[in-house]
């Protein structure tokens, strides 16, 4: 409908600000989930300076102890310090989310763009491989991964990768397709831009919001897989500590300190949180901008 | 803010009934956007007599749609209403929601642009038709089905009995077109609002579409607007012109005098670029500039930026003069001749 | 330049070309869409055809085909002498710096996520091997002959209104300096205030860069004022070829009248409008074309062989050709032509 010339020729329009980041800081919710995010990954990264003590430090007499102002969430079944764990074991659950979410994206946009794209037979292959794998309940898939890889937290991770990888095909595929019949595509092919070019330059900056928003849904699920893998003893082996582990002893012990699952409990569900508000802030300061 | 003047003789028919089918006055509507509230149709008065045809022509954000489907009040919810808006004496602008609903398809009728996006895909022709039939009327299924049948033949629909039965998906374009022109005439309106019927169309089918209008008109005697940006489209059906620029309405008249001789340079400008008036030198004639956004109005005339004929006296706001059956928003009317359709 | 140019200079030859498409039903059964039946046509060096039509008469699938950006079925296309049908998947891109594409819609035709910049300089990079500062100077350079200030480089095509954006389309089809500009339908999208400069702009580049167009439109008063050729399409096939003011004056093929005839006029005395010529019925279906002529069942001057042969391209008074059994001279003795419909045609029949 709009074909309305709203701006004399001469004068020039209003500057460039990248109306995205604009509307993004109007978000308020986002960017409180994002600053969160920002400060458990640098805490989480400055570990060793920030921690009150050493995580791996037993204290046997001291053992399930309640939070004291030495011990500021008290102790766990051997003595160590529940806070300094927790700030350890930040790094590796948000690695481990992050390895997962990368290796979906990695692996599930480039197939998602072409199929999308090309069409044809490469778009029915991609999309009954996909079918067939979104069929499986995602854990059972990233158990059975995990058992054929074998425990730890980098194979937990890489099935956990294996499960979004054809989620993040959908959804890029469905963004491509929503934009192949724009006219700018057939403009491209009739300079004479080489497919690949018209894929990287044209197709894959106008699927970045929904698959940036996708990403971003990911990491918080990924941080649950990862939490529920460890806890089933599949993830994070002793002594490596994830917050999922941490979980996983304290559910064994809940009678005697019930405090012990509370503050893993709460790093994650803080954390997956704070991801999806993130991600509901992006989805919502995307979009508005593209044409018209 | 512009005034009208109103000099000896209002706006309307020359002949017809004392009391038109509609008499819009004053009629202004403000959207709410992200810029703050924006004057989108400006101080809008006209009247439609029965039988008549009354044309309103602008651009692109000319708030000619606007001002049409204010009348059967089919604009967003951010939008406020001022003014008057009487069909056959009865004041719209204060009627209850449901009430409004009651009136259209019965007493107003609407064709809009695209048939495919008016008309329901999961229905068939005759069901849509019927379903506005039976909704105002009480009438049963068969006596329904017979009067769509019978609305489509009676807008050159070929073997209306079968295609009655078809969906929207089954017809082309023209043949859509008159099948909401049947939608929209199913109760007998005593208004046919027409926005842009013939934009998306084929030039054939078009000019089919107009003969059509012309001689439904003509037989059903309604009152009719028929908004367009196309001068030449307009022309062909209107009997009296209302041409809008910016919100505001810049010249109306009969027909024949605002095309063989124009008040207002707008309309001189829209004339004069249809190809046939090329320059000299094979140069089209441009109005410089583009249209503006309803916000940015300068304070005095809102054509002046652009037009050739400006001078100071131009910056201070233009009321609309009416003289006659004619009406026009330029200071400098009675000094310029401008050229029109000869 | 109004007379059919010869091999020499002519930018394009277009010959018999026919372009059909499958189309497959749940049934497996393929209907098949013509879309182009056979057309033939040549532009020369600095000129402007146009082709012009309804829906479904080819004129847009036409122009797709010379750019290769739809498969051709048959017949052959020559840009500058270069047959394409023989090339290169790399060879044919090559080619396409000398044709490039306007299209209709300014707000779908340039990518949101591009700068005017890089926007324009998409067909450098891909055709050429120009260091950033030449390509930026090109870029510039069609910018400028656009009609638009190099302070729009950085902008992104959400801040300019339909008018500029189809500047922007401009200078990026100018950018590799094509002899041959396809615009389809690229003024139709816009506001008729705007659409005068594109055109005075289009014209003016014509002039000063040499230009052919090949030009899409359905607005008659457009073509008659720009084209200095036109092609008149129905159903796939050239209904009439010539100089444009020739064959707007005296149409040789009914379905050129009609076309004429139906153009809304203000000029047109009201209480004759119902006396023009009406073309009854819809534009056929091109998965069914009808046998014989593609226009018989629509027009009203059918005789004899109209519904049985397809009529060839004839040469008719204007000077022009026109595919209508009408002209055949084989086929009558001593008739009126055909003009605006309203004369009697007098046809002594051969059967």
């Amino acid at each position: 409908m709009a074909l309305t010339e709203t701006r004399p020729d001469d004068a020039p329009a209003a500057p460039t600000t990248r109306g995205f980041v604009a509307r993004f800081r109007r978000e308020r919710l986002a960017m409180v989930a994002l600053g969160y995010i920002v400060l458990i990954t640098v805490v989480s990264l400055l570990a060793p300076l920030v921690s009150p003590a050493d995580p791996n430090a037993q204290d046997l007499k001291n053992a399930m102890a309640d939070p004291t102002w030495q011990h500021l969430l008290g102790t766990d079944q051997l003595g160590r310090d529940v806070l300094s764990r927790i700030i350890h074991a930040a790094r590796l659950s948000l690695m481990a989310a992050g390895i997962a979410t990368g290796l979906g994206v990695v692996i599930g946009l480039p197939f998602g763009l072409v199929a999308g794209y090309l069409g044809g037979i490469v778009d029915r292959v991609v999309t009954l491989v996909t079918d067939a794998l979104m069929g499986f309940p995602p854990i059972l898939l990233a158990i059975g991964v995990v058992g054929a890889l074998g425990p730890g937290l980098v194979n937990a991770m890489i099935a956990v990768g294996v499960v979004f990888v054809p989620r993040t095909v959908r959804v890029a595929r469905g963004a491509v397709l929503a934009i192949r019949n724009e006219t700018f595509l057939e403009a491209s092919r009739s300079i004479g831009t080489p497919t690949s070019r018209i894929l990287r330059t044209h197709v894959l900056p106008n699927i970045l919001p929904p698959v940036i928003v996708q990403a971003s849904l990911m990491v918080g699920f990924a941080m649950l897989a990862e939490a529920s893998l460890s806890f089933l003893g599949l993830g994070a082996q002793p002594p490596q500590a994830s917050w999922g582990s941490m979980l996983g002893s304290a559910a064994r012990d809940l009678s005697r300190q019930p405090l012990l699952m509370v503050w893993p409990g709460l790093a994650i569900a803080l954390t997956v949180l704070a991801f999806n508000v993130l991600g509901d802030g992006l989805r919502d300061s995307f979009g508005k901008e593209q044409r018209r | 803010m512009s005034g009208t003047v109103t000099q000896e003789g209002g706006v309307g028919p020359a002949t017809g009934p004392a009391a038109p089918t509609l008499a819009v006055e004053g009629l202004s509507v403000e959207f709410a956007t992200a810029h703050g509230r924006v004057r989108v149709v400006e101080d809008v008065s006209f009247h439609v007599a029965a039988g008549e045809t009354v044309g309103l022509v602008g651009e692109s954000g000319s708030g000619k749609t606007v001002t049409c489907m204010s009348i059967p009040r089919l604009l967003p919810s951010h939008a406020r209403l001022e003014g008057s808006v009487r069909l056959e004496g009865r004041e719209l602008t204060t009627l209850s929601e449901s009430a409004m609903r009651d009136l259209r398809g019965r007493r107003i009728g609407v064709v809009f642009q695209e048939p495919s996006a008016s008309l329901n895909p999961a229905f068939t022709i005759s069901h849509q038709i019927e379903s506005v039939i039976r909704r105002h009327e009480d009438v049963g299924r068969a006596v329904a089905h017979r009067r769509a049948v019978d609305l489509l033949g009676m807008v050159g629909i070929p073997r209306p009995d079968l295609r009655a039965r078809a969906y929207p998906h089954e017809f082309s374009g023209g043949m859509a077109q008159r099948a909401m022109i049947a939608m929209a005439l199913a109760c007998s309106p005593s208004l046919l609002l027409a926005d842009e019927p013939t934009t998306a169309l084929d030039l054939t089918i078009q000019a089919q579409i107009i003969d059509l209008f012309r001689r439904l008109q003509r037989e059903l005697g309604m009152a009719m607007i028929f908004v367009s940006h196309d001068l030449a489209v307009v022309g062909e059906l209107a009997d009296r012109i209302h041409v809008m620029y910016a919100a505001q309405v810049v010249e109306s008249g009969e027909r024949d005098d605002v095309l063989g001789a124009p008040l207002h340079p707008y309309t001189e400008g829209l004339l004069g670029a249809m190809p046939r008036f090329a320059e000299a030198d094979g140069r089209l004639r441009v109005i410089p500039g583009t249209a503006i956004l309803a916000g940015e109005a300068p304070a005095g005339c809102r054509f002046a930026p652009r037009c050739g004929y400006a001078q100071p006296q131009c910056e201070r706001p233009v009321p609309l003069v009416r003289t006659d059956a004619r009406e026009h928003r330029c200071v400098r009317a009675d000094e310029l001749s401008l050229r029109g359709w000869q | 330049m109004t007379e059919t140019p010869t091999a020499a200079d002519a930018v394009l030859e277009v010959d018999d070309l026919v372009v059909r498409f499958g189309r497959r039903t749940r049934l497996g059964r393929r209907p098949v869409i013509h879309a182009v039946n056979g057309v033939s046509f040549r532009i020369g060096r600095g000129e402007t055809l146009a082709l012009v039509g309804e829906s479904g008469s080819g004129k847009s699938t036409t122009a797709r085909a010379v750019l290769n950006l739809v498969p051709t079925t048959s017949g052959r296309v020559r840009l500058l002498g270069q047959d394409l049908a023989g090339l290169s998947g790399r060879d044919l891109r090559g080619m396409r710096r000398h044709a490039q594409m306007i299209f209709q819609d300014p707000y779908s035709s340039l990518d949101p996520s591009m700068s005017v910049d890089e926007i324009i300089a998409e067909p450098l990079r891909v055709h050429t091997r120009l260091s950033r500062t030449d390509r930026r100077a090109r870029v510039v350079e069609a910018l400028e002959l656009a009609g638009l200030s190099r302070r729009y480089l950085g902008r992104y095509p959400h801040e300019f209104s339909g008018g500029q954006r189809q500047r922007i389309a401009i200078a990026r089809a100018l950018a590799t300096r094509p002899e041959l500009v396809i615009a389809d339908e690229a003024v139709s999208a816009l506001d008729v205030s705007t659409r005068n400069q594109i055109l005075n702009l289009l014209k003016d580049l014509q002039d000063e860069l040499g230009l052919a167009y090949l030009f899409i439109s359905h607005d008659l008063g457009v073509v008659g004022h720009l084209a200095h050729r036109v092609a008149v399409m129905y159903l796939g096939t050239i209904v009439e070829l010539g100089e444009t003011s020739q064959v707007f004056e005296q149409p040789a093929h009914p379905y050129t009248s009609a076309l004429l005839a139906s153009a809304p006029s203000t000029e047109r005395n009201r209480a004759d409008a119902d006396t023009r010529v009406q073309l009854s019925g819809e534009p056929p279906d091109p998965s069914d074309p009808p046998s014989g002529c593609y226009f018989h069942s629509r027009c009203a001057h059918i005789f004899g062989p109209c519904a049985e042969r397809r009529p060839q391209l004839l040469d008719v008074p204007h000077g022009g050709t026109a595919a209508c059994h009408l002209h055949d001279p084989d086929l009558w003795v001593p008739v009126e032509a055909v003009t605006s419909g309203t004369q009697e045609v007098v046809v002594d029949r051969d059967e």
